[in-house]
């Protein structure tokens, strides 16, 4: 018997289902582009539904079935994702409301897209108008930039809200056509989580059949390498805030464990009150309302993100450098290390009541190799402050990016 | 639908409690409301908001330190009438719920720490004024309700945040947190004793922190702005728009605000729906691309929508808006029917909106708490939504926006 890459689990608690079909396709900025406008095309109509009324009157039926469409990036890959989130029937007792007939419609949406060249302007329409909103509030623009100028010399990876709008403003019905068929072919996984999962798993293999249900979805390694080629850029638009971002390459490709070490790292310096970055930026300088650190890992990047009083920038910037630098020579506050890892503990118990985070830990265990014996919460318990000063010596600055 | 199992509790001095269980989940959720918000009556605008920054301060520092030394999470937020506190974590529930109690129920306010807080509430406000949306809605609610408490942002404006004091953060505090305005929620997977000893512990630390006083009735005011049409020049590019419905009549019809609240905003979504002929035209026409995003809200200082959308020709997509909300809908005529429709649809969509409801602890806490604040009943309302037919609806629908005024802005980066 043929493996296939479903798999759906039992719902033990949650009053709703919920169901991913994720195709995986390498990333580069035209792939980036034609999902996105795909995924709106999609969103809008299919050849059951062919107009943009029947099927949000068809979804609306299904007890307000909730279906999104998107491209996720995952280092060097796109993963177009396709969610469904609905009530588990049992919740409403409607004869007419079961798995079989949600999942029909499902399929239906997503293996049969229809578009005409209206279709597809309106689809392009949607996204320059989205692409122009989104770029008109300065986090977004700087994040937009910051990307841009870290992947100069990759332009392929440089995108990170849709691809490049010219290209989706360009795109040509036969072009879209040929996205499509190229996606007859790529790996798909079908994951999800039901009451009745044996059901569910039976609808799911009748439904989605295809080339891809069978392929090798995970990928050996998708990361992105860091390039270390250090630049600093200040940008003038006048805002009441200005957006300080700076971005740390890692020298070395890292481990699950040190994956944990890079959440940890987040935590230590962002996640909570007394971090560090948050009590010396915020509380001692006055000068932001929030500070965001994050681990990318399959990017290689670790970024540290404000919005900040743009007379107190250099400040910032040199609080963040001292710390990271004090971290690096093993200076570690001990009491806070051992509060950053209780709330890494309470937010992976916690992540363990919502649907999302359990379909996204799914996907990830499709995704990478090995990922589904990897333990979290022991690695959690088992992380040390030397991983936390390990992980910060494999940092290397590499970008500071600043709008004002 | 299983509606979860509730136990509640009211105290001598009218604090009251309440306890969601929601077996099998991890998180732990507790959260003390608060009837007073932004917009209630206060000397200085934003002091509400102030108040819920200041009270983490202590004499020892920073109470958001001990919550983290036990694993749990603690925030705050303010809205029109109400700020809540609240904290979730995943053990140490006794200490939890001591420690909520200290951040609530022990001020501490210095010139210092006063002094301390402004620049970080002012970068609060800059990070919002850096969203073009944030200028627009500040417009239609200060068009709606000049420049009242609801007619000025949550957080206020510079010049109020400046001249917060000791003073007015101590006034603010006492005449609002007494037991009959406050209420205790907790969610979670609790045993029946655990539950038992909640209750216990919340009835001696209400009695320690909170002395039972006479609650001062405001003074009922009805601001009213200049519900004026207007333009707003603006740097970049945004092309968004914005529409204010202030309402007359909301708390005249029926006698659950949240069941009118649910009312309007189906006759909205149904007559702006990307399902209706409506919205078809407006999308061949060019006026509109993208869905309307519609709120209905009502507070002690008036009731009204907020409509946004992004148009190119956002003066045309206003006047259309308006046209079709104040246009009389026949009987029996095609979009009478598309209404009835999406009436039936409509109903089931909040039917499963609240089984969704209950998947998320935070959420469905802070619901819980607000309807109880509100003397709402969340599961009464959707039954009479279920039963309801669409000749009632359309008629207090039609009452409803009896007497209703429409204002509207939108951003011209041509202008600036």
């Amino acid at each position: 018997m043929l493996t296939t890459n479903i798999e759906i689990r039992k719902n033990k608690k949650f009053t709703t289902a919920v169901v991913g079909c994720f195709l995986r396709l390498p990333l580069t900025s035209h792939n980036l582009a034609f999902s996105s406008l795909l995924a709106r095309l999609q969103m809008n109509t299919s050849l059951a539904y062919p107009t943009i009324a029947t099927q949000q009157q068809k979804l609306a039926q299904l007890y307000d079935l909730q279906f999104d469409v998107l491209p996720q990036l995952f280092g060097k890959e796109i993963i177009l994702t396709y969610y469904a989130n609905f009530v588990e029937p049992a919740e409403i007792l409607d004869p007419n409301y079961t798995y079989d007939e949600i999942i029909e419609t499902l399929s239906q949406i997503i293996k049969s897209p229809s578009y005409d060249q209206n279709l597809l302007a309106y689809a392009k329409r949607q996204l320059e108008e989205d692409y122009n909103e989104l770029m008109e509030q300065p986090a977004n623009y700087a994040i937009d930039r910051f990307f841009k100028l870290w992947y100069r010399d990759h332009p392929d990876y440089a995108e990170n809200f849709m691809g490049p709008i010219q290209e989706i403003k360009d795109a040509g019905l036969d072009e879209m056509n040929n996205f499509v068929s190229s996606l007859r072919d790529v790996p798909m996984a079908v994951l999800g989580m039901a009451r009745d999962n044996n059901q569910l798993t039976k609808l799911v293999n009748q439904y989605f059949r295809g080339a891809g249900i069978i392929k090798q979805f995970e990928v050996d390694d998708l990361t992105i390498p860091a390039e270390n080629n250090p630049l600093e850029k200040t940008e003038e638009q006048d805002n009441a805030q200005a957006q300080l971002l700076m971005g740390f390459g890692f020298k070395q490709k890292i481990t699950y464990q040190g994956q944990i070490a890079g959440l940890l790292l987040s935590q230590y310096l962002a996640g909570d009150q007394s971090s560090k970055l948050f009590n010396q930026i915020r509380e001692e300088l006055g000068a932001a309302y929030d500070i965001e650190a994050n681990s990318f890992a399959n990017n290689n990047l670790f970024l540290i993100n404000a919005g900040l009083d743009p007379a107190k920038i250099e400040d910032a910037k040199r609080i963040v450098f001292n710390e990271m630098q004090r971290i690096a020579d093993g200076e570690i506050d001990q009491g806070l290390f051992k509060k950053s890892k209780k709330s890494l503990e309470r937010n992976t118990k916690i992540g363990l009541d919502g649907q999302n985070w359990q379909l996204g830990q799914a996907l990830r265990s499709a995704l990478f190799p090995e990922y589904t014996n990897f333990d979290r919460a022991a690695a959690i318990k088992r992380a040390t402050s030397h991983q936390l000063v390990d992980f910060v010596k494999n940092l290397f600055f590499n970008e500071s990016y600043i709008l004002k | 639908m299983i509606i979860p199992k509730i136990i509640k509790r009211e105290y001598k001095s009218g604090f009251k409690a309440e306890v969601i269980l929601k077996p099998h989940f991890y998180q732990r959720f507790f959260g003390i409301i608060i009837d007073f918000g932004s917009s209630d009556p206060q000397k200085v605008a934003g002091s509400a908001h102030f108040l819920e920054h200041k009270l983490f301060a202590k004499k020892d520092g920073d109470i958001s330190h001990k919550f983290e030394e036990i694993g749990a999470d603690v925030n705050a937020f303010t809205s029109f009438n109400e700020t809540m506190f609240y904290c979730s974590g995943i053990n140490h529930t006794p200490k939890m719920i001591d420690l909520l109690f200290e951040l609530v129920g022990q001020p501490y306010f210095t010139k210092q720490n006063i002094a301390k807080e402004a620049p970080i509430i002012t970068q609060e406000l800059a990070m919002y004024k850096n969203d073009p949306i944030w200028g627009l809605n500040n417009a239609i609610m200060t068009e709606m309700f000049g420049h009242s408490n609801l007619g000025v942002e949550v957080v206020g404006t510079e010049k109020s945040i400046a001249s917060v004091n000791k003073s007015n953060l101590t006034d603010a505090y006492s005449k609002n947190y007494v037991p009959a305005k406050m209420q205790f929620i907790a969610c979670g997977d609790f045993s029946d004793n655990q539950v038992k000893t909640i209750l216990r512990q919340v009835g001696k630390l209400q009695e320690k922190y909170f002395q039972a006083a006479k609650v001062e009735l405001d003074q009922k005011e009805a601001p009213v702005g200049e519900m004026k049409d207007i333009v707003l020049p603006v740097k970049g590019n945004s092309r968004a728009f914005g529409i204010g419905i202030r309402f007359e009549n909301f708390k005249k019809v029926l006698s659950s605000l949240d069941l009118t609240q649910i009312l309007l905003e189906i006759m909205l979504e149904s007559k702006l729906s990307v399902m209706g002929t409506w919205f078809e035209e407006m999308r061949d026409k060019q006026i509109l691309t993208n869905p309307l995003q519609i709120s209905v809200n009502y507070t002690r200082q008036g009731d009204f929508t907020t409509i946004f959308g992004v148009s190119q020709q956002a003066d045309k997509a206003i006047q259309e808006i308006k046209r079709e909300l104040t246009k009389p809908v026949a009987k029996n005529s095609e979009e009478y029917h598309f209404l009835e429709k999406n009436f039936a649809l409509q109903k089931e969509e909040w039917l499963a909106r609240t089984v969704r409801t209950m998947n998320d602890l935070s959420s469905l806490a802070i619901e819980m708490i607000e309807e109880n604040l509100d003397h709402e009943n969340l599961d009464l309302n959707l039954k009479k939504l279920q039963v309801m037919g669409f000749d009632e609806f359309n008629q207090l629908c039609k009452q409803l926006m009896k007497d209703s005024t429409i204002c509207s802005a939108y951003l011209d980066p041509d202008r600036e």
